[in-house]
């Protein structure tokens, strides 16, 4: 039985990112080296969660992919006005490549899915709670306050109690959303850093 | 304050997998170019997860949410530590000191001294077996270490082999194109020059993915004299064998219909020239779809351009 996935069939490998073409890249992202970074980053990882949203089996390497293509164009000289409008194209072509890919092996993009969960389930629940809690209390008093109350209760109630925590914070419930989404991933990364670097 | 409930229901469809085609690519744009969308639809996701794992979707939504969430199983894992925090309220402590719960807790100091009695004699069993476990542990941790600084080094070896086929693969692949970019080369000079006797009448311009409402559009400029528009867009997908296009105005109305067209290779890339007489193109904003298919298979949508023609 063939173990190759969509994605292997997907790979270009005529064409390798150069060092040449990763600057033109960068460049054409922003002059400053340091924000060009930033705005790459930003882009693969919104190019990494269109193919995941679309439910593409590896959304990293069609996120690569994507970049690849990108950087291949801006290498020959074609000039691109706007980098994330054509990111975005050459993204939905590739995911069209990609799912008459998955057609035609008949592979269920589910069952790469279930696989990895089942890493997942090996990470003792304990030694995350545990980093979680260590995370939660290394974070300020009022920022702990405001994730905990931002994702405290069930739909209406949550829904009011959002509202109510956005007028008492005096911002706009996008803003507190954002906010909220920003402190929620700090603390994701800790427990990660964390489940990383404690023995299991 | 602004009524986002819409909004958020919409990006909520979005994640769960229950929006149209156009409805997603309405999403997927705005967050494409707008940083603070992206942000917010990824806030929208990080309350998809913990209603999933607090089993707070409906069944459709759960089905449809699964195999995503599954494939974030830390972010998952993080959902459900952080509900172990939310779930808990002042409500679910106060129920340890219930009145229900107070006739358990005397008969539990009526035996307590039967217990300690036997605790005492548990203490001492266990201090002399514990001695013992000390020095098993000891050496087992040894052990343990001496394994794991054998794993570490296999793997790092792994890992330069890994590194060193991944260079080489890389190496062949450069030669590889080098060589068939140099055989083509004599080839596309001489198509080159006969495409440029022929180029007097005819305009042609080369299509990039882009927007509806972009700032700078595919732009086609056609003169008085111009009998011939070509288009060319660049074909990523080698599978298709034949093509047809169409060209819409702005209104969806269809402009023009080509028959079976093939593609040409160019270097090492796949290119299809769309010709369109220059007549039915007037100044105006056009989408160019293009349908391929496979041998023995029906045409399916393989990309759609946007474009722009200015008369002169």
């Amino acid at each position: 039985m063939s173990t190759r996935t969509p994605g292997d069939r997907l790979r270009r490998t005529e064409w390798v990112l150069n060092q040449n073409a990763l600057a033109r890249l960068l460049a054409s992202l922003d002059p400053d080296r340091a924000r060009a970074a930033e705005k790459y980053e930003l882009l693969r990882r919104k190019l990494v969660k269109f193919f995941e949203w679309r439910g593409a089996s590896s959304p990293e390497e069609h996120a690569d992919e994507t970049i690849n293509r990108l950087s291949r164009r801006l290498d020959e000289g074609e000039t691109i006005q706007n980098i994330s409008s054509y990111s975005y194209g050459v993204a939905r072509m590739l995911l069209k490549e990609i799912e008459k890919q998955a057609v035609r092996e008949r592979m269920a993009l589910v069952g790469y899915g279930l696989s990895e969960s089942n890493e997942a389930a090996s990470e003792a629940p304990d030694r995350r709670q545990r980093c979680f809690d260590d995370c939660l209390h290394a974070l300020s008093g009022k920022t702990k306050t405001l994730i905990l109350k931002y994702y405290e209760g069930e739909r209406q109630a949550k829904i009011e109690q959002r509202k109510a925590l956005a007028q008492s914070l005096a911002v706009s419930t996008d803003a507190l959303r954002i906010r909220a989404h920003r402190i929620r991933v700090r603390l994701e990364l800790c427990v990660n850093d964390c489940l990383d670097q404690t023995p299991r | 304050m602004i009524d986002h409930s819409n909004e958020e229901q919409q990006r909520r469809r979005y994640l769960v997998g229950d929006l149209t085609e156009e409805e997603k690519r309405a999403i997927e744009e705005q967050y494409f170019t707008d940083d603070e969308a992206f942000e917010r639809l990824l806030a929208a996701e990080d309350d998809v997860v913990d209603e999933y794992v607090r089993g707070g979707l409906s069944a459709e939504e759960r089905q449809r949410a699964a195999q995503r969430v599954a494939r974030n199983p830390r972010k998952t894992a993080f959902a459900r530590a952080l509900a172990r925090w939310t779930e808990e309220s002042p409500a679910d402590s106060a129920k340890a000191l219930s009145p229900r719960a107070a006739p358990q807790f005397r008969r539990s100091v009526r035996t307590a001294r039967w217990v300690a009695a036997i605790a005492a004699v548990c203490a001492i069993l266990a201090g002399a077996a514990a001695l013992w476990l000390t020095g098993e542990r000891s050496n087992l941790r040894g052990e343990l270490a001496r394994a794991r600084q054998e794993q570490s080094g296999l793997e790092s070896r792994g890992q330069a082999m890994r590194a060193r086929e991944k260079g080489l693969e890389a190496e062949v692949a450069a030669e590889h194109r080098r060589n068939e970019e140099l055989s083509t080369q004599l080839k596309v000079e001489r198509e080159q020059r006969a495409l440029a006797e022929q180029l007097t009448k005819v305009a042609a311009v080369v299509l990039l993915p882009s927007l509806r409402g972009a700032e700078r559009p595919n732009e086609l400029v056609l003169s008085s004299n111009i009998e011939r528009a070509e288009l060319q867009v660049r074909l990523e997908d080698p599978d298709y064998r034949s093509f047809r296009a169409t060209i819409t105005g702005a209104n969806k109305e269809v402009v023009w219909r080509s028959g079976s067209l093939d593609a040409q290779r160019v270097n090492s890339h796949r290119v299809l020239i769309v010709t369109v007489p220059a007549r039915v193109l007037r100044a105006g904003d056009y989408f160019l779809s293009i349908e391929g298919a496979e041998k023995r298979a029906s045409f399916e949508e393989v990309a759609e351009y946007y474009f722009r023609v200015v008369r002169k």
